[in-house]
């Protein structure tokens, strides 16, 4: 099998789509919308001044990589997990553990990065080799029996994670990591976590209009097709669950930086795997934005709706509130808010040409 | 005698274990440049012998071989798909790129196919099917039959010898059907081996060869004059014959006379009689 991963396609934009007309304007206007919304994120902590509010921003550039992770599975791979956490928790782990157990915060993190990213690919690998060749049915459960092996490692191993009441490392976070960074700063970190968020979206929207990527994108269109064209399926899959276990991994270390506390159910839980599916189906499956912007409706709508809970005694049942506005946004969203969007768009645009 | 180019020994099939047979005990050979029309009624098994002759597919027993590679050898699958392609049924689910050229392109990449070469074989491979002046169009804008053509346009860059087409006009409307019937019957011509899964009879006259399925297993194979020769059979079966073959079973009740595929030739036939009397 003779695979190519070289970019050799005859005209430069393949991705596949009944709207790729819009998504070519839209990409055409990105660069300013995008230069404007970092410009806008880059002065914001210097006018606020609440760490509540940073700290909220940060956990939704985290949570909205960790997003990002899981729509490279399902948007532009078609393969659900339900167990994705795992690797989020990896990630936080590694971190919490080695700035534990380790002195010298640099080389901690190093073996943080080196274990969290290294064990996922391990871990991705073999679970995908497993189940990837079966129905697509397999690979949700087999994740979510890995995953659940996991936690429980993580919750019965007291005497290295400390159980089920994790533990806070507040005191190992560096404050002056490679003698200038101080981690313990709320702004810091929030710079740290919003050039993360950056780097990972360019590194995945590369990686989704790379050969790869649009051989994955044609696998969720048309398996049979690009098998029957000589593509090895199986393949293709795994690199999109190492791929994305490893991105996910990262996010996990970002996410234990920010928190410095890990227990086994706020990082590896199924409710966590939940929580991303449920960002990237309220931002647009397969849009690598949607994450972004799903994150940022659950992360603002919780914290509002927790928030509340003086307000009015409803509000101490906010989880159905919220599911509530899970549902309202389906209905007013179903394409997801940049598919919808998208969607209206492209509609607009095409009214005009034919009053042309 | 001429060697098979698909050669089917004993093939046995089922999706899962406690499963019944999908093919069972099925044996069947096409041999180079043959146009053989595979029927059956739902469930038969069509569609799945279909995606075994280019290892889609690999038999529970049995064997398959195309152009002498064993299917079910995993170092000969990529030459096995080279040499069979398949054009499959829904044709808004074909695409994988933006144009119809970068579709084309698509199976070449993986072929290690270098650019120059690449240029040159979407460009043949179009004019084949007479898509070449819509290779920059995004292959949604294109009619149903025009697809299909692209799809074909695909595969026939990749050079294979066999094509498989599953129920690949079943979707599309009147126009777009006659469209891919006469892009196969050009390949014919040229001297591909077609294998072509249908539902429909009149499609099936333009074979060579018509393969009948029913529950996993050939229960006839004929020459395309020799099998349409009893309708009776078809009708059984709750297939719906073209109206003028129809009319002859009825005229014909006696069996008497052989059955006539072409329908002109049957209006002219008509005419005559009817001048005559």
């Amino acid at each position: 099998m003779n695979v190519n991963f070289k970019k050799r396609m005859l005209t430069p934009d393949t991705q596949h789509s009944s709207t790729l007309m819009d998504r070519n304007t839209w990409r055409k206007k990105q660069p300013w919308v995008f230069i404007a919304i970092c410009f806008v994120m880059l002065l914001l902590p210097l006018f606020v001044t609440q760490s509540s509010m940073l700290f909220l921003l940060t956990n939704i550039f985290i949570l909205a990589v960790f997003a990002m992770s899981y729509d490279i599975l399902l948007g532009y791979t078609g393969i659900i997990s339900f167990g994705h956490a795992m690797f989020f928790g990896f990630g936080a782990y590694s971190v919490a553990l080695s700035l534990t157990y380790i002195e010298q915060a640099e080389v901690a993190l190093l073996v943080a990065l080196l274990a969290g990213v290294s064990f996922s690919v391990i871990v991705s690998f073999f679970v995908g080799l497993l189940s990837l060749r079966l129905k697509d049915t397999f690979y949700a459960l087999i994740t979510l029996a890995v995953a659940t092996i996991f936690l429980v490692i993580a919750e019965q191993w007291r005497s290295f994670t400390r159980g089920d009441e994790g533990f806070n490392f507040t005191a190992q976070v560096p404050t002056e990591l490679f003698g200038f960074i101080n981690l313990i700063d709320r702004q810091t970190v929030y710079y740290l976590a919003f050039l993360f968020l950056i780097v990972m979206f360019l590194v995945l929207r590369q990686f989704i209009y790379s050969p790869v990527g649009r051989t994955l994108q044609a696998i969720r269109e048309n398996e049979s097709r690009v098998s029957a064209l000589g593509y090895s399926i199986i393949r293709y899959k795994l690199i999109s669950t190492i791929v994305a276990g490893v991105v996910a991994s990262l996010a996990g270390m970002m996410y234990a930086v920010s928190i410095r506390f890990v227990n086994p159910f706020s990082t590896m839980d199924v409710d966590v795997t939940i929580d991303a599916l449920l960002m990237v189906v309220i931002g647009g499956v397969g849009t690598l934005y949607g994450a972004i912007i799903g994150a940022g409706v659950i992360e603002i709508a919780s914290h509002w709706l927790m928030g509340m809970r003086d307000v009015h005694p409803i509000f101490e049942r906010w989880v159905i509130l919220f599911g509530l506005v899970f549902i309202m946004s389906i209905l007013f969203f179903p394409a997801g808010i940049v598919g919808t969007v998208r969607e209206k768009w492209s509609k607009r645009k095409g009214k005009r040409s034919s009053q042309k | 005698m001429q060697k098979a180019i698909i050669d089917c020994r004993d093939l046995y099939f089922t999706y899962e274990e406690e499963q019944e047979w999908i093919l069972n005990n099925l044996s069947f050979q096409a041999y180079r440049g043959e146009w053989i029309a595979i029927l059956g009624t739902n469930g038969s098994g069509k569609s799945t012998l279909a995606r075994m002759l280019n290892a889609l597919l690999i038999p529970t027993s049995g064997t398959t071989e195309v152009d002498g590679l064993r299917t079910d050898e995993d170092d000969h699958v990529w030459e096995i798909r080279q040499k069979a392609g398949m054009v499959f049924q829904n044709p808004d689910h074909q695409f994988v790129a933006a144009t119809v050229r970068d579709d084309i392109a698509f199976g070449l990449e993986n072929a290690g196919i270098d650019r120059e070469e690449m240029i040159e074989r979407i460009k043949a491979a179009s004019e084949q099917v007479a898509i070449d002046g819509h290779l920059d169009a995004e292959p949604h804008r294109l009619s149903g039959g025009q697809k299909q053509r692209a799809a074909i346009a695909g595969i026939l860059a990749l050079r294979p010898d066999i094509m498989i087409f599953d129920e690949s006009t079943s979707m599309l409307d009147p126009e777009g059907r006659k469209e891919v019937m006469k892009t196969m019957n050009e390949l014919h011509e040229r001297g591909f081996t077609l294998i072509m899964i249908t539902h429909d009879l009149q499609e099936a006259m333009q074979a060579d060869r018509v393969v009948f399925m029913e529950k996993g297993t050939i229960v006839k194979d004929l020459s395309t004059e020799a099998f349409f020769q009893d309708p009776a059979f078809l009708m059984d079966r709750n297939f719906h014959l073209p109206y003028f073959l129809e009319v002859q079973a009825y005229l014909n009740d006696n069996k008497q006379q052989a059955y006539m595929l072409d329908e002109d030739e049957w209006v002219k036939m008509l005419c005559k009689l009817h001048s005559t009397t």
